[in-house]
């Protein structure tokens, strides 16, 4: 008898305090740009407060602002990113952190995944992390980086053509992420897991027309945009990234019409948008 | 007392010996990247950057990242062994008086995609769709613009395509077909500097370029190989230039290519005021050819790295501790840094079959000369892995942090029989 009570209030205290014991916390991690103000010019805050309602305590968020323009080893890249997730971690008391990122911040997230002892700060974040949630992952780059960095370089001067383009687009070309992919990270076919999972959703097209509702959603302009982009991608695009890349490490969660609202697909912009229940799928998944 | 001595000293040296016979280097195949000598040349060797000082070890299993979570797929295999560019596109730098006159574009297949672009931003001229010309094999064509004619510059910016504001881009139609396409257009300043980038994603002609691995070392041979087909049959190119370009792009070297056209550079160079962190080097393959009329032409760029030898493991090896695993790998450098290894650990099933333990990575700052780097696996991992000796560690990696580069790669390194 005595022991059945004391079941019983070990399963009342963990059901009251569970929470206390395992701090969820959830970081959003944008893509290439220096961003000072993510959460509006970025992510949207409709975007971020629906997601962070899947939180016990709903201040356990973080916005991440970098400069990702950088390689993704830069200390403004991955340095300045391990430096707001550790001061997250730390002043919040997360244990348990879903990180969610957006194209190259995938690639500046895996990097820290990767290269452990790169920085004694990286460990920390790793061992809490539960996963990361990764939306249009720029894994194996993309052949946009490669249509505007390349030129005729017997014609043209060299200096113009390595100048012209930031770090980040440099190094999503196609043919550099498989030097990195094979030598500094982790996750992709044929080479070792993360210590982590990086879970994919892939956005596989985009919807432009003027008299399907699904074109208007993050605003019709940007869907008009990324289906002119996509003449340089195959059929399977998200109108900035093909299918294979934003699949290109880790593991796969989603197609975006296997999950989403009548089955939609998510474009390059609406994948970090309030578009088709994406959020409310990563709300329900914290 | 001095025999008790004797006898304990004795015990330590027949210990050691044994530790130093369970764990045995294997043989590196031809395959592994591994340096015969050390880089004597000090100015071969830029500074490091690393910034961090304490040595860290960091271990996983196989399964730690599911969380309990279904995979509905694996990652997507590319199947590109090595190093290995595909192509179906090719640019060319022009002119406003030369777009002026008009330019023979070749195209092989219908729906190429065409951007041209001012070579540098801010030129300020205005690409108008409004003036562009186009004729396939001498007969007037028009092409598509996109939804609300948002292909220029500031549309496809505004995507993340980083074009020139100067830019216009556009799609030929399918009905159009093969052959020769004049593109003209008036109304730009006759020496504004122009670039017209080539896209045909629907042609069957793709050129490719690669190589065995990513990473050289400076001095190794650069065999690269080429080919031009499409599908069912490959062609010799008529012309083909292709150069080596230093990460900075302020030095290229001329890759060789024969008869065969597979160029080749007999040893790899180092670039001279290289700096660590910057980029990789780059080999651009230009060609044209020529199937029943039609000139096919492509051009390719391969990303690959190369190191000057700053460090390789110097064949010592010893275990470090009873429980779990350890192992100290003696590493010698010709100049300081930060160096990390990366290893993957196999362990033996009950089939007798190798599986793997866990990836461990090691790194720690070392002087020039003789250092060591420990690898370590707690007893924890070790026991959930259920996996027993004989362990093979396989693909031990040297890398150095605070350069950026690979300095050697061991795929079956050793084998650790206890």
């Amino acid at each position: 008898m005595l022991r059945l009570v004391k079941a019983t209030c070990l399963l009342a205290l963990l059901l009251t305090f569970g929470s206390v014991w395992s701090a969820t916390g959830v970081a959003f991690v944008h893509g290439t740009g220096k961003q000072t103000n993510a959460l509006d010019d970025y992510w949207t805050s409709s975007m971020v407060n629906s997601v962070r309602q899947g939180l016990s305590n709903q201040n356990n968020y973080v916005v991440i602002n970098c400069d990702f323009e950088q390689y993704m080893w830069d200390s403004r890249a991955a340095g300045c990113l391990a430096g707001q997730l550790h001061n997250f971690i730390n002043q919040r008391g997360i244990t348990d952190l879903v990180v969610l990122t957006h194209s190259n911040g995938g690639n500046v997230m895996r990097w820290i995944m990767s290269n452990p002892t790169w920085d004694s700060r990286y460990p920390l974040i790793i061992q809490r992390t539960r996963w990361v949630n990764a939306l249009a992952a720029s894994s194996l780059g993309t052949p946009l980086a490669d249509a505007v960095m390349a030129g005729n370089v017997f014609e043209a001067s060299l200096g113009w053509l390595l100048g012209y383009q930031t770090d980040a687009v440099r190094m999503q070309q196609t043919s550099w992420m498989q030097t990195y992919n094979s030598t500094w990270l982790l996750g992709t076919a044929g080479r070792p897991n993360l210590p982590k999972g990086f879970w994919n959703v892939v956005g596989t097209d985009v919807h432009a027309n003027v008299f399907n509702g699904a074109s208007y959603c993050g605003g019709y302009q940007f869907q008009a945009g990324l289906a002119i982009t996509q003449w340089w991608l195959n059929s399977c695009s998200d109108g900035f990234l093909e299918c294979s890349s934003q699949n290109g490490a880790g593991f796969l969660w989603f197609y975006d019409h296997w999950r989403t609202q009548s089955g939609r697909k998510l474009s390059h912009h609406q994948s970090r948008r309030q578009c088709f229940n994406l959020d409310v799928i990563l709300r329900n998944d914290l | 007392m001095k025999y008790v001595k004797t006898i304990f000293a004795s015990i330590l040296v027949a210990g050691a010996a044994l530790a130093q016979a369970e764990v045995q280097w294997l043989q590196p195949a031809a395959s592994d990247l591994r340096a015969s000598a050390l880089e004597t040349n000090a100015r071969n060797v830029p500074a490091s950057m690393h910034h961090e000082s304490a040595s860290i070890n960091f271990a996983w299993g196989p399964e730690q990242f599911t969380d309990g979570r279904r995979p509905a797929a694996g990652p997507t295999d590319t199947m590109l062994t090595g190093a290995a560019v595909e192509s179906r596109q090719y640019w060319l730098d022009t002119t406003g008086a030369e777009l002026a006159r008009g330019l023979d574009l070749p195209i092989s297949a219908p729906g190429a995609v065409i951007r041209i672009s001012a070579l540098e931003a801010g030129s300020g001229i205005s690409l108008d769709a409004e003036r562009l010309e186009l004729h396939m094999n001498g007969r007037a064509i028009s092409a598509e613009f996109g939804l609300e004619h948002v292909s220029t510059g500031h549309d496809m910016r505004d995507q993340g395509m980083r074009v020139p504001e100067d830019s216009l881009a556009y799609r030929l139609l399918e009905k159009v077909g093969a052959g020769t396409l004049r593109v003209s257009m008036g109304g730009i300043p006759a020496d504004q500097a122009l670039v017209i980038h080539v896209h045909e994603p629907n042609s069957d002609w793709v050129a490719r370029l690669a190589l065995p691995r990513h990473n050289f070392l400076s001095g190794q041979a650069l065999d690269f190989s080429f080919s031009l087909g499409n599908g069912s049959r490959a062609i010799n190119p008529r012309s083909m230039q292709a150069v080596l370009v230093s990460p900075d792009g302020s030095q290229t070297w001329s890759l060789q290519t024969g008869r065969d056209s597979q160029p080749q550079l007999a040893a790899a160079p180092i670039a001279s005021r290289s700096q660590p962190g910057q980029g990789l080097y780059e080999a651009h393959v230009y060609v044209e050819g020529e199937f029943n009329g039609q000139t096919i032409r492509r051009d390719l760029t391969l990303a690959l790295n190369i190191a000057p030898a700053v460090a390789r493991f110097d064949g010592q090896v010893a275990q470090s501790r009873s429980d779990g695993l350890g192992l100290n790998l003696g590493v010698e450098t010709a100049a300081a840094g930060r160096f990390q290894v990366n290893a993957e650990l196999m362990g033996t099933n009950a089939r007798g079959q190798l599986e793997p333990v866990a990836f461990i990575q090691s790194a720690a700052v070392l002087e020039a000369g003789r250092g060591t780097i420990s690898l370590d696996i707690e007893p924890k991992l070790l026991k959930q892995s259920g996996l027993s000796a004989p362990f093979e560690v396989h693909n031990l990696q040297l890398l150095d942090q605070g350069r950026m580069y690979l300095l050697e790669h061991r795929e079956r390194a050793m084998v650790i029989s206890r």
